[in-house]
Order: structure tokens, then C-alpha cells, then sequence
């Protein structure tokens, strides 16, 4: 009996063809600018006044509205489409609250309120705050950016996805996520920026191919999440700066707004805003010196 | 060590009962507290009064437990020096504040004068007790104090004063001013005591060439 013969081209053209369709990257980004938010195109530049700001604080914190989100690129296994998407307001509102409670509790910050991005209109400008300032009674708005870009990529373990059982259990898939996020502080009134800090975060994973999606999705919510209490962190650190650099009756050093700060009747917090509180206060290295001093002296008193 | 009188040291005791009373009332407090602003809008008694008022009930207690218990120990032995450590505490820490220590927007607190008094106290016993021991404990406590300042002020250590209030950091400059003031009282002292000696061992007086005779 003749036994059948394999071309051996055939079996590498057979292989490369499956490499081919298991091979792929997809790429998606998601973004939000601040200065498309105020300064849209076709607006006049708006210079910033002198600043007077009154202590303590009503400060609004929000995501500056019109984001886009993109996808490139494909994958034999994976449906794009169902990959990433943009932001939920649920998951910006969470992210704000975040934000919130971490500075509520400060001394000179009588109130810190998120602002859902259905009260901001797109290219809203500075108009969009004045009204918002008015209706919530606020003095300073934080404003959040966003660029987050996710990357897919198959590698080559996705040549057991064609054995079916693979796709379900071979973790083939490189997901990581980098994620930015920059916080412009505004005072309303004054147009002028106070300052700006920003957060980040990078991470990766791996997944099959069928829980690639729900994978990336799940990375996106987390990566947020991590870059914005790296935010607060740096938040917190830029607050301090600028508590400071208010001291010297500027914004941002020479050629900045001048900067005032008062205080609000019956209030007497501005030297803490300003990180200038200090005390003369006797430690416990005093007390203990002092302490051995006296017990000193009563012994030799006893003795002599 | 000599010279302990038995008088009650009323200025000690004038001074932790005024600034205790003060410390109390946060309206006080606040008319007195130093606040740069206000000092350089013509307020200058706030850089003085400062020194009177705290913003936390258990930093007036260590502040005010030191300043009795050194000034008290000070003033029965010699008032004018208790006196002068004090006086030249406020100073020396109103000078340090306001003219030294941009950053600082607001301050208060009585370390300033109780450091001197401590230092002074110190000193006070190491140059007159008997004991040689005694000597080193009070110069190695001088020394502690200062290198604690120190180490706070160049060094950028926290070692955290107690009970501040919140948002407050110490102030070590103010430490170390009145250190200052109360070594430079006591070598005052001393300096004056040495010319005394020095002249009498010289040109004894007449009263002493009579009772020899």
C-alpha cells in the first residue's frame, strides 16, 4: 500500500497561514482635553486678572467634557469593537468623589463638590464656569484631562487557540494600559490658572483571547483609578507649593497674577493654606533633658 | 550650689498665670497670635504678645511647665537674671521670627522664653553647684538643647513639639534665638562677677582692709 505523502511546503504554508490569523495588535486611546473645554477654537485668548481668593475655599472638581475615544488595528480572535469605549459618567463620578474626600476634610476647603459632565457643554469656555460658579457657589474649579492608551497584543502562544480548548485557557494575550491624568486648578473669576499637577499610572496583564475584552475593560477601570490617587498624592504636594508661592503675592513666581488671599468673616485659617503656621512648642527632647537636669540636682542635693 | 533665697518668684509666676489665662480665650489668642500680615500693617505688638498665647491646650502646658519650673529655680537664686533670660528671650525670638524666618505667617507659643530660661537655669547650676557631675549634666543638657535646635533647623529633623495645633509646624529658630539670649545672660552675669573678683583681689575696699586689720 502507497502511503500518502505531505509536501512539506504545504505543512509551512499551512502553519504560516494559522501564525498569520492568530498574530494581530489592537490599540485604543481615550482622551479628554482641558484647553479644547476653554479655549475652543475660534476664541478670542483670555487673559487672567489678578487673583482674590477668599478662604476657606468652594471648589468644584470635574472632567472637562468632550472626550474621544479611537481603535486601531485587529485581531483574528478578538472583536475590537467591544474593546475599551469611553469613560462612563458613573465610573468619572466615582473617580471624582475620590478626589473629593481626600481634600473635604482640609481646613480652608469649605466644600469640595463634583460636577457631573452633563453640566459642562463642550467648548463651554469660561462662560460654562461662570454659571456653573453661580449656581453652586464656586470660587476655584479643578479641571481633569485625561489620555489613556491600551495596547493588545497576540503573542505567539495564540497557536494553541486553534485547538478551541487553547482560546479558553492559554493566556496569549499582552494587555497593558497607560494611563495620564493632569488636573488644571482654575479660579473662575479671575480666569487665571492657579496651578496644575498630573497622575499616572502604567500596568499589564495577560488574558485568553475570549476574556481579552472584558480583561482590557477591567485594566482601564483600575488604571484610573491608580493614576488618580497618584494625582492626589501630587495634588496634595501642589496645594502646599502654591500655599506657599501665594505668600510671595504671586501665582506662579514673576510674571504670574498677583495673588491675595483673605479670609472670610470669622475666619482664621490662611496661614495654615499658606503652610505658614508655626509654633513655639517645647518637645518631649526639652522635657527629657529637663527631666534628667532636676533629678540631677535632687540627688546631688540629697547626697551633699 | 548657694544663694537660695526663699522669696516667691512672683514673675515666673505672673508670667505662666498671664499667658495661661490668655492662651484660654480664643478671642484673645487671636488679637494677640503674630500674623506677618497684620505686623506689617502697624500691629506690632503681636510679635511680642505671640510669645503669650497658645494654640493648644497641652502646648501651653509644656511650654508653661518648663518656664515655671526654670524661671521659678532661676528667679529665688537671682531675679535679675531670671529677669533678663526672659526679656531677652522675647526679644531675641520676636527678632527671629519676624526678621529671620520669611516663611513664617503665623506664630505662637512661649518656647522661645522657655528655652532661655532653661538654658539659663542650666548654665546657672554649672557654673555655681559643687558638684562636678552636676556641671557635666547641666553643660550636656545645654548642648542637648542646642543640637536638638539645630538639627530641626539646618537638618530638617521633625521632632515634633507637644500637642501642636493642627496644621502647625515647630518653629527651631525661635529655640535656638532664645537659647541664645539665655547664654548671653548668664555670660552677662558672669562677666560682671569675674570684674568684681578681679577688683577686689586688686584694690581690696576699705571695709575689707579694716576687717582685716
Amino acid at each position: 500500500m502507497r502511503r500518502p505523502t505531505v509536501s512539506i511546503p504545504l505543512v509551512v504554508c499551512v502553519f504560516a497561514a494559522l501564525a498569520c490569523c492568530s498574530c494581530g495588535s489592537i490599540a485604543v486611546r481615550k482622551t479628554s482635553n482641558v484647553l479644547d473645554y476653554l479655549y475652543p477654537e475660534g476664541t478670542a485668548a483670555i487673559p487672567a486678572r489678578d487673583v482674590s481668593l477668599t478662604l476657606p475655599l468652594r471648589v468644584g472638581v470635574a472632567f472637562a467634557p468632550g472626550g474621544t475615544s479611537s481603535r486601531s488595528g485587529g485581531s483574528g480572535w478578538i472583536d475590537a469593537t467591544a474593546m475599551g469605549g469611553e469613560i462612563t459618567e458613573a465610573q468619572k463620578l466615582e473617580l471624582l468623589e475620590r478626589i473629593a474626600e481626600a481634600f473635604g476634610d482640609r481646613d480652608y476647603i469649605a466644600s469640595v463638590d463634583p460636577i457631573p459632565s452633563l453640566y459642562l457643554s463642550s467648548g463651554g469656555s469660561f462662560e460654562n464656569l461662570d454659571q456653573l460658579a453661580q449656581a453652586m457657589g464656586l470660587n476655584v474649579v479643578v479641571l481633569l484631562s485625561y489620555d489613556q492608551a491600551q495596547f493588545n497584543e497576540t503573542s505567539n502562544w495564540s497557536l494553541t487557540y486553534w485547538t478551541v480548548v487553547g482560546a479558553y485557557v492559554v493566556k496569549g494575550e499582552n494587555n497593558q494600559t497607560q494611563t495620564f491624568v493632569d488636573a488644571a486648578v482654575y479660579d473662575i473669576p479671575s480666569r487665571a490658572l492657579l496651578f496644575r499637577t498630573a497622575g499616572s499610572d502604567v500596568r499589564g496583564g495577560r488574558s485568553t483571547p475570549i476574556e481579552s475584552a472584558e480583561a482590557v475593560r477591567s485594566e482601564s477601570a483600575k488604571s484610573f483609578e491608580n493614576a488618580i490617587d497618584d494625582l492626589i498624592r501630587n495634588l496634595d504636594d501642589g496645594l502646599k507649593a502654591f500655599g506657599e508661592e501665594a505668600k510671595t503675592g504671586r501665582v506662579r513666581g514673576q510674571g504670574t497674577p498677583a495673588i491675595e488671599v483673605k479670609a472670610a468673616p470669622g475666619y482664621s485659617g490662611v496661614a495654615k493654606f499658606e503652610n505658614g503656621r508655626y509654633s513655639g512648642a517645647i518637645g518631649v527632647v526639652e522635657l527629657c533633658l529637663l527631666g534628667v537636669l532636676l533629678g540631677g540636682a535632687a540627688l546631688v542635693r540629697r547626697r551633699g | 550650689m548657694t544663694g537660695v533665697s526663699t522669696r516667691v518668684p512672683w514673675l515666673t509666676t505672673l508670667f505662666v498665670a498671664l499667658a495661661a489665662s490668655l492662651s484660654a480665650s480664643p478671642a484673645v489668642s487671636d488679637a494677640l497670635v503674630y500674623r506677618r500680615a497684620a505686623v506689617e500693617a502697624g500691629e506690632v505688638w503681636r510679635v511680642f504678645t505671640a510669645q503669650w498665647v497658645h494654640g493648644s491646650a497641652s502646648m501651653a502646658f509644656a511650654d508653661l511647665a518648663v518656664v515655671a519650673l526654670c524661671g521659678g529655680f532661676l528667679e529665688r537664686r537671682h531675679r535679675g537674671l531670671a529677669l533678663g533670660a526672659a526679656v531677652g528671650g522675647l526679644l531675641a525670638v520676636a527678632l527671629a521670627v519676624h526678621g529671620t524666618q520669611a516663611q513664617v505667617t503665623h506664630f505662637d507659643g512661649s518656647s522661645g522664653v522657655a528655652a532661655a530660661l532653661f538654658v539659663a537655669a542650666a548654665l546657672w547650676i554649672a557654673l555655681r553647684s559643687g558638684s562636678g557631675r552636676l556641671r557635666v549634666l547641666s553643660i550636656l543638657a545645654v548642648v542637648g538643647i542646642f543640637a536638638k535646635a539645630a538639627l530641626e533647623q539646618w537638618a530638617g529633623w521633625q521632632l515634633t513639639g507637644v500637642g501642636l495645633p493642627e496644621g502647625a509646624r515647630v518653629l527651631p529658630a525661635a529655640h535656638l534665638a532664645g537659647g541664645v539670649a539665655g547664654a548671653c545672660g548668664v555670660a552677662w552675669i558672669a562677666r560682671g562677677r569675674g570684674r568684681e573678683r578681679t577688683r577686689c583681689a586688686s584694690d581690696p575696699s576699705p571695709r575689707i582692709a579694716a576687717g582685716a586689720a
